[in-house]
């Protein structure tokens, strides 16, 4: 296969992918490396893991994992192809939504899904964090008061949000945690 | 409402402050960059009031793609059109992906640092308390609405607590939040 074709089907892959993560990219995870790892054989079991520890470390919204994903099928051009892919099918969808949602801001039904969106969406926001503070705590109570601790901060004050991961960061650095 | 409202509020921000604001949140965005964005848009800013905030999160959640992306398309959309739109998700995108293709270029040269994957644990843990903290305050700015608090616990239980699969929580609860919200509006 050359080069031009391996981009194309990174692009057709990805772009679909984007497509049907509803809920995140996290929702399409699995999909991803099924994808990876089983259908295209781009690489190892392992080194899906270790670009996925990779995405983590580093900032942004987590989706950058195919950017990744991207520079291991074929280097800068693929991670730049697989970015463009994972974000512009999403996107113009968004744009469209979004100004579909403006031009119908005082029909019924638009205030009733709107309106309806709200509590499941804080639900699910919350129903995220329990599920990723019991995997990170994973009975360590320290890093449990971690969470507690930065989520009572959040709500009482506006501090920066910078402040408690700067400050939980450098406990586990120190071994504290 | 998703459309500006001039009335009492600071001036609406032009395309090189989004890009700017988005590139920001996003370098800061350890462990979800959701938290940053609402401190940034809502409490530092000024641009979107909770309640505006807990709309337009609404709507780019049940989108699909990355929740924060599409934020960033939305909320640049409604100051600056498709300028706005192109700006912010390019200031929420280019940061990022430099700093990954970095990562990934230490990594494999260096391979696994001492004391990097306890910094990490400490950071996710304070991540999953920003997002719970977040998810508190979208609830405060609910106030009253007891019906949809109700709901939002409901979904918080079955989805956080019994593991139900996202996909299947959102499908059967929306149609009845959104129908109870239909007899309500008007």
């Amino acid at each position: 296969m050359n080069d031009g074709d391996e981009l194309l089907t990174l692009a057709g892959a990805i772009s679909m992918l984007s497509l049907i993560s509803v809920g995140g990219f996290n929702a399409v995870l699995p999909e991803a490396h099924r994808l990876a790892v089983d259908v295209h054989g781009w690489m190892s079991e392992e080194r899906f893991a270790d670009l996925f520890a990779i995405a983590q470390a580093a900032p942004g919204p987590n989706l950058i994992m195919v950017t990744l994903l991207g520079f291991q099928v074929s280097g800068l051009a693929g991670a730049v192809v697989a970015t463009l892919a994972i974000l512009l099918p999403t996107s113009i969808l968004a744009y469209i939504v979004s100004r579909t949602w403006t031009r119908f801001r005082e029909a019924r039904w638009r205030k009733a899904i709107q309106a309806g969106m709200i509590p499941v969406t804080v639900g699910l926001i919350a129903a995220a964090a329990l599920v990723v503070a019991l995997t990170v705590a994973d009975s360590n109570w320290r890093l449990a008061a971690v969470t507690v601790g930065t989520a009572a901060v959040m709500v009482m004050t506006r501090a920066h949000p910078l402040i408690p991961l700067a400050v939980a960061g450098a406990l586990g650095y120190a071994g504290a945690l | 409402m998703l459309d500006p409202d001039s009335a009492g509020r600071p001036p609406s921000p032009g395309v090189a402050s989004l890009f700017f604001s988005f590139l920001r949140i996003s370098v800061m965005g350890f462990g979800g960059v959701m938290p940053l964005a609402r401190w940034m848009l809502v409490e530092k800013r000024g641009w979107l009031t909770p309640q505006e905030f807990n709309e337009a999160v609404a709507l780019c959640q049940f989108l699909p793609g990355g929740n924060v992306v599409n934020l960033a398309v939305v909320i640049g959309n409604r100051f600056c059109g498709i300028a706005g739109a192109v700006v912010s998700v390019i200031g929420m995108m280019i940061a990022p992906c430099c700093i990954v293709l970095a990562l990934a270029a230490l990594y494999s040269r260096y391979g696994a640092v001492a004391g990097v994957t306890e910094t990490l644990h400490g950071v996710s843990a304070a991540g999953a308390g920003l997002v719970a903290g977040m998810a508190f305050k979208m609830a405060l700015a609910m106030k009253g609405e007891w019906a949809a608090l109700g709901a939002a616990l409901v979904v918080f239980v079955a989805v956080g607590i019994f593991r139900v699969p996202l996909l299947t929580a959102v499908v059967i609860l929306s149609p009845l939040t959104i129908a109870y919200a239909w007899r309500r509006v008007r």
